[in-house]
């Protein structure tokens, strides 16, 4: 099958009346919670979750993934009018686009941010059209020691290159893995850590994890700065940017797609690091970097550019690896798994239908957005003045019926209970739930491998170092390793998501 | 090594020897050869104790994140209000477990009055019912068996 053909399935895919509808559906929906001051995409896609279930595995990964970029763009909305970023990767965005919407210019940010959003998603999708099949067939030749070896990589990056401390980080990431291990396990079928309870035979449900790490500990850190909520800029002012304006901002896109289709691949950093990256570099570009931060339309359209790129490569490992980079992704892994699906190269092969059709259907979401969401600002600008106290019992209602709704069953509620607690008791310590999440999904991928690669080894654990591709990753997640613990990289690590 | 740092560590080292205390206590650890259940619990839960003691030890960068104070209210509430909607559901169906779970709710802000909340659960419970019942056609009974005179 070649490019083309792909393509052509995926549109035809993607293009059904129900998928479209569904399409549609999660980009509104996902744009419109993520426009809620202080939710971004993670806790977004955590609170949908459970609704996506009674479809097919189609059009709930479609739909799942229009909420993410629906979200991501909600976000960078809130980021301009309101000053709010709901996640750290829009919050880039906030620093040139609040500063143009002080001066009136809001409906140009917008339109701006929109406008790159789409170029970069159209590009990206490309890259995955390209890269996705050539992954595949490399990770198809890979036995349990690569896989291993790969996973850990996977993880190790992910905390090298999430924001706050390492040490902590990597902390979340076992206990992740450690708390994925709960239930009977596969191969002997023995419970563990199940103390009899009926309810934990299958494990730890992730989607009360999501929805108590993502929901309900998010709600409880906004009830600590209640009250302190920033002032929405009222006018949005003209959308269409001028013909400068847009010439000004090709070269930062096009920098910006390069920038986060590279860095999304990679696991942990995707859409953060790829806008941070956008900004420094516009700035060091610039003939006039003094204009940064001062409502700079380059500073907006290169970071939302990268932003979306990152956003939409970060699908590359997840689905042809089943890898995910960052916890929208380990949600999206989670939510294959419950639809019967093992995420991984065979799902290209096995079910192209769904493959293509939801990298299609991330084109199209992208046109969706374009579409809609400049005509439809102003609803989105009103949605942001819902005042907090009326926002989380509406979010709490959410989460309850939707995890009691998984299973009708009453132990998972109290599960959401322990797990929002203690999800934000950690939050508050510097604790940051997505290497968390992360290590919860992969858990029984890595333990499954590392069973298998010991059994053909014979019980030998140095076939993890003797073979070469999986020493290869081994000596690069070392590497990681040590860079982090370098004081000067550590430093300089730091300042970059200080910045 | 401040005490946020000593709390973290003593926590993630309590899950640890928590999961490493029943793991050797109730799994076979096996061989490399024949990795038993227990193996990878054992391993991690050791990784994550030496760990623990690493986060207690560290030596932060950053700033502390401030004195932005404990929300206790919202505490309270925001975990009492799935408590009783998870009491509540079953047998008093789903009607009064969301009036229980949103005017329970209302009160974990600290800027919430008496009518204010009254209004707002009032509004929110209409449209939660039409959304979750008529809409989505979430197969939970309105009032469950304690109400409808039903023997549950």
């Amino acid at each position: 099958m070649d490019v083309l053909a792909n393509l052509m399935l995926g549109f035809s895919t993607a293009a059904t009346p129900e998928n479209l509808l569904y399409c549609l559906l999660g980009t509104v929906l996902g744009t419109a919670v993520g426009v809620l001051p202080g939710l971004g995409p993670s806790t977004t896609i955590a609170l949908l979750l459970p609704f996506t279930f009674t479809l097919g595995p189609t059009p709930s990964l479609i739909m799942l993934a229009g909420i993410y970029y629906g979200a991501q763009y909600g976000g960078s909305t809130t980021a301009i009018l309101l000053n709010l970023p709901g996640e750290p990767s829009s919050a880039v965005t906030a620093l040139d686009g609040y500063q143009m919407a002080r001066q009136g210019r809001a409906g140009h940010a917008l339109a701006i941010a929109a406008t790159s959003s789409f170029a970069a998603g159209t590009l990206a999708t490309f890259v995955i059209v390209l890269f996705a099949p050539v992954l595949s067939s490399v990770a198809l030749e890979f036995g349990p020691a690569e896989y291993f070896s790969l996973v850990v990589l996977g993880l190790i990056f992910s905390v090298a290159l999430a924001h706050g401390s390492a040490v902590r980080a990597l902390a979340m990431v076992v206990f992740g893995l450690l708390l994925s291990l709960v239930g009977n396990d596969v191969t002997s079928g023995e419970p563990r850590f199940t103390f009899g309870r009926l309810e934990l035979a299958d494990g730890i449900n992730f989607v009360t994890l999501s929805v108590g790490f993502f929901g309900i500990a998010e709600i409880l850190r906004n009830l600590e700065t209640e009250g302190t909520a920033g002032i929405v800029t009222r006018t949005i002012g003209r959308l269409l940017p001028s013909r400068a304006d847009l010439r000004a901002c090709v070269a930062p896109i096009a920098r910006g797609t390069a920038i986060g289709s590279l860095l999304g691949i990679l696991p942990g950093g995707g859409a953060l690091l790829s806008s941070f990256a956008s900004y420094t570099l516009e700035k060091k570009l610039s003939d006039t970097p003094g204009r940064f931060g001062q409502g700079a339309i380059e500073g907006v359209a290169g970071p939302e550019a990268a932003n979306n790129a990152g956003a939409q490569t970060s699908f590359i490992p997840m689905l042809t690896l089943g890898l995910p980079a960052n916890a929208v992704m380990a949600m999206m892994v989670g939510a294959m798994v419950i639809q019967g699906i093992v995420p991984g190269p065979n799902v290209m092969t096995e079910r192209p239908a769904l493959f293509w059709g939801l990298i299609a259907s991330m084109w199209i979401g992208n046109l969706m957005l374009l579409v809609l969401n400049l005509p439809l600002v102003g609803v989105w600008a009103r949605l942001m003045t819902i005042p907090y106290t009326w926002l989380f019992p509406a979010i709490l209602t959410f989460s309850a019926i939707g995890i009691y709704s998984l299973n009708g069953n009453v132990f998972d509620l109290y599960a959401l209970c322990v797990s929002g607690v203690l999800g934000y008791v950690l939050l508050r310590l510097g604790c940051e739930p997505a290497p968390f999440l992360l290590g919860f999904v992969l858990g029984p991928m890595l333990e499954e491998h590392m069973r298998r690669a010991m059994l053909l080894s014979f019980g030998n654990p140095a076939v993890f170092v003797t073979r070469p591709i999986s020493a290869g990753l081994l000596l690069l997640a070392l590497l990681a390793l040590l860079a982090m613990a370098f004081p000067a990289i550590a430093k300089k690590r730091n300042k970059v998501f200080v910045e | 090594m401040t005490i946020r740092h000593l709390t973290a560590g003593g926590i993630f080292a309590a899950i640890a020897l928590f999961f490493l205390a029943t793991s050797l206590l109730t799994l076979d650890t096996g061989t490399t050869l024949r990795m038993g259940p227990g193996f990878m619990p054992v391993l991690l839960s050791v990784l994550l104790l030496v760990l623990a003691i690493a986060v207690a030890l560290e030596r932060d960068p950053e700033q502390e994140a401030g004195a932005r104070p404990v929300p206790w209210r919202g505490l309270l509430f925001i975990t009492l209000a799935p408590l009783l909607f998870a009491v509540s559901i079953k047998g008093l169906g789903l009607a009064p477990a969301l009036l229980v779970l949103i005017a329970t709710s209302a009160f974990a802000s600290r800027t919430m009055g008496i009518g204010q909340a009254v209004v707002m659960t009032a509004v929110m419970l209409g449209v939660a019912v039409g959304v979750f019942s008529h809409l989505l056609g979430l197969p939970y009974p309105l009032l469950g068996p304690w109400l409808s005179g039903g023997a549950g």
